[in-house]
């Protein structure tokens, strides 16, 4: 589900990292000038912008929306799957809602959910990498066999194995699932960062000196950790978006009234053919914050990455 | 005039003189669990049951008692004793003759099986189905063709439970020698006869030359089983089915598609889907909470978006396609002012310090739109409703051992009368799994019911029935949504396919021994 998305390369695998390489974004303004090349990477400009549009949607949908997005007209006023025309910009749906207010409202449980995930997942990954590349031995190999074996499993399928558990699906059930299934790939990153750093003078320095571990760790190895952290950080929130939609379209996530993109997508299918902007707004939106968290998380890799830069 | 005059006469069929041959191709949406008339308990089986077996009577497309295997029939003046006069020259399809012991047989044996209600009103039969005797005594046979069925008490929708494919007659020694496989081995007295059945996929009759009535039409019925709706309805579009159901979310769409827009057939059924209350269970054990619940509700919305209009509003319990559906029914109306103060004056203006509502349904997609639209127009009188989705054989459970207090359900009536409505619905006496899953006990109601059931047929009868419904209304203990209609697309050379209020697409329950096709 997120791992496609957000494995970087690890520094075993140089194949993977040349070949991701290839697709680092255009030319630059070259060094010396740091603001200039991140204006200039476009993915990273068109991310941002996406990314920073539903944000913005999200967190003022209440002035935005021009409706209720729970409100069911009845009686006369009634008008059930119009589309999109002077009163419902983006039309109703098969209940009269107003469109436009339901998806505005809708993302931000997507957003919210993306982001609370990812906070949750990266911090427990964070620990495990953190502590495994950084104590080695057992302790590694034990915690990287776990993450071996999380990751093993078919993740969507997994989630909605462990949702099942629970007697009434819900956000906060998927929020678990998602999180305590995401970590793992931040835990590789980090792990994998921490081998190279171990070795730094730096912190070889702190543990003559005689600081204890975990300031050693948080002080000197964490830092510099931060940007493969947040560039696999920031596409996880991507792929936990897309999975609380898949979860929420099978019934398994946000229950009404709470809407989400997914959910919507679930009612609109039934009308595809009929009254299509039922679906295609919700996915739409859905598809655009995906590419522009993606979008942004590539760029931040290019642009944060010296190993990605081509001059 | 003669340019048009002959456009007229070319355009024009022949008389339609029934064709015979061919094979009349529709679908299923799950393979039938059971051929066996005393096992079924679905309609998928009832619609195979109905080609290959014949019981004593048979409903019309108007739902008028006509003979089948019985020739005549004659009621005692105390409405207690039926005879039945079988028809002479009546063969199963292994060759054998039909004898008055074979409706004994069957029936003695369908009352241990699946449907024993339908048994129930004979006298003796209570004993007989909890192994207290060893024989139902109300049935006797008298010569070799005459059947003499004695009631508990009058009871006038009798001569439908007989025309009922749970009463179909069966071969005693193919049962025997069959013993469970009857069910997929079924020999009946039908214009049809099974000829192969490769589950979930294909089930084919065949029709049966020495039929009682004559061959059929049709050579061959072929049932597919296509679970899909949407796939149904493109095998449909391809030819490659002669009648089908319209899927979900089609059904205006069909209507304006030039191809598909003269096929299309809607006509109403005898059901009727709604939401109930557990009487007994807090807070709906306040009539005023119920009242609030009622007039909050508007079905309308749901009527005209998700059902397109196809199926009737909401009128009383009674379907309108059903015999004594009373018009001066009223239910309440929708009118969430008067339900603001019906919550106010129950103590909770505004929903303040009402707990959230538990809402349970079963999971469709229907089901689940209609849920999310009662919890909008409950939110907005101020009640919070929790939606509890549950599978089929879950949400039953709890609906009937009264954990649900606030559900969705849906009734068909087995036969066209008020009494399987009403008295099964809302009697004390099937409080419960029986019926009566709102556990309404009132003593008013159960004296209309009881009096009513015993009447002899006719407007006295209904009346009663209309008394009783209006009383259950203004209880609040049920509130109708819509009633079903059944959604059809039938081809154009489909002819003889009657429309009956019993029989509803996919499954068309109507008798296909009249079906013929014009091509």
């Amino acid at each position: 589900m997120r791992r496609a998305a957000g494995e970087r390369p690890s520094p075993e695998t140089p194949e993977a990292r040349r070949g991701a390489d290839r697709t680092a974004a255009g030319p630059t303004a070259g060094p010396g000038q740091p603001g200039h090349r991140w204006r200039r990477h476009r993915g990273f400009v068109a991310g941002l912008a996406l990314v920073g549009l539903f944000v913005l949607a999200s967190a003022l949908a209440p002035v935005l929306a021009p409706a209720d997005p729970l409100h069911v007209p009845t009686g006369a006023e009634a008008a059930t799957l119009l589309p999109p025309g002077p009163h419902h910009a983006l039309g109703t749906d098969v209940l009269g809602r107003d469109l436009l207010s339901r998806v505005l409202y809708a993302g931000r449980v997507s957003l919210a959910v993306g982001l609370g995930v990812e906070l949750f997942a990266a911090t427990l990954g964070c620990l495990v990498g953190l502590l495994a590349g950084y104590y080695g031995g057992w302790l590694d190999a034990v915690l990287m066999r776990a993450t071996d074996v999380v990751m093993a499993f078919p993740s969507l399928v997994l989630a909605i194995g462990l949702i099942a558990v629970f007697e009434e699906p819900g956000l906060d059930k998927v929020f678990l699932v998602l999180g305590a299934l995401g970590w793992t790939t931040i835990a590789r990153v980090i792990r994998g960062e921490v081998l190279t750093l171990r070795g730094q003078e730096y912190v070889e320095a702190a543990r003559a000196v005689g600081v204890p571990d975990p300031v050693i760790l948080v002080r000197h190895v964490l830092p510099n950790c931060l940007g493969p952290l947040l560039v696999a950080a920031t596409i996880g929130v991507g792929g936990n978006m897309v999975a609380e939609a898949g979860l929420s379209f099978l019934g398994l996530g946000a229950q009404p009234p709470t809407i989400s993109w997914g959910a919507m997508l679930a009612e609109g299918q039934t009308f595809l053919t009929a009254a299509p902007w039922v679906a295609v707004f919700p996915g739409g939106a859905l598809l655009l914050a995906v590419l522009g968290v993606n979008l942004l998380g590539d760029g931040l890799r290019d642009l944060l990455d010296p190993r990605f830069r081509k001059w | 005039m003669a340019p048009g005059l002959l456009a007229a006469l070319l355009v024009l069929p022949a008389p339609a003189a029934p064709q015979p041959g061919g094979a009349f191709r529709l679908a299923f949406g799950t393979d039938p669990p059971t051929l066996d008339p005393a096992q079924a308990s679905d309609t998928t089986s009832s619609t195979v049951i109905r080609q290959i077996f014949d019981a004593l009577l048979e409903l019309d497309e108007r739902l008028e008692v006509r003979g089948a295997l019985a020739e005549r029939w004659a009621v005692s003046a105390d409405q207690r004793v039926y005879t039945f006069h079988l028809r002479a020259g009546v063969r199963f399809q292994n060759g054998r003759e039909l004898g008055a012991t074979d409706v004994k047989y069957s029936f003695e044996r369908a009352a241990r099986g699946k449907r024993p209600w339908v048994f129930e009103k004979i006298a003796g039969a209570r004993d007989f189905i909890r192994g207290r005797s060893p024989g139902i005594a109300g049935i006797r046979t008298a010569g070799e063709r005459t059947v003499e069925i004695t009631l508990d008490r009058p009871f006038a929708p009798f001569l439908y439970l007989m025309a009922y494919d749970a009463a179909s007659v069966v071969p005693r020694e193919e049962v025997a020698r069959r013993g469970a496989t009857f069910a997929s081995h079924p020999v009946g007295t039908g214009a049809f006869r099974l000829a192969e059945w490769r589950h979930d996929d294909e089930l084919v009759l065949e029709r049966f030359p020495e039929h009682f009535r004559g061959a059929p039409l049709l050579n061959r019925i072929v049932f597919r089983i296509i679970p899909a709706e949407i796939t149904r309805f493109n095998e449909y579009r391809t030819g490659n089915l002669d009648v089908t159901d319209i899927p979900t979310g089609y059904c205006r769409r069909v209507q304006r598609d030039p191809r598909t827009g003269h096929d299309v057939a809607i006509w109403p059924t005898l059901g009727t889907s709604a939401v109930r209350f557990n009487v007994e269970r807090p807070p709906f054990d306040d009539r005023r909470i119920r009242l609030a619940i009622a007039h909050a509700v508007d079905p309308r919305v749901a009527v005209r978006g998700l059902l397109e209009d196809c199926v009737s509003p909401p009128r009383g319990i009674l379907p309108p396609a059903m015999p004594g559906f009373n018009e001066r029914v009223r239910a309440l109306a929708f009118d969430p002012a008067l339900a603001r103060q019906l919550l106010a004056s129950a103590g909770f203006p505004g929903g303040l310090g009402l707990p959230r509502v538990a809402y349970y349904y079963n999971t469709t997609e229907l089901n689940q739109r209609i849920a999310e639209l009662i919890q909008a127009e409950l939110g907005e009188i101020g009640i919070r409703l929790e939606l509890r989705r549950l599978d089929w054989a879950a949400h039953i459970m709890l609906v009937d051992d009264g954990t649900a207090g606030f559900f969705r359900q849906g009734w068909i009536a087995d036969y066209p009368d008020p009494e399987n409505f009403l008295t099964v619905l809302f009697h004390s006496r099937n409080v419960g799994a029986a019926g009566n899953t709102s556990r309404y006990r009132n003593a008013a109601v159960d004296r209309l019911l009881d009096e009513a059931d015993a009447m002899p047929a006719g407007v006295a009868r209904f009346r009663r029935y209309g008394q009783a419904e209006q009383l259950i209304l203004d209880d609040a203990v049920w509130v109708s949504l819509y009633h079903y209609s059944s959604r059809a697309l039938i081809k154009p050379y489909v002819r003889g396919l009657e429309r009956s209020p019993l029989s509803s697409a996919p499954e068309f329950l109507a008798p296909l021994r009249k079906v013929w096709l014009a091509r």
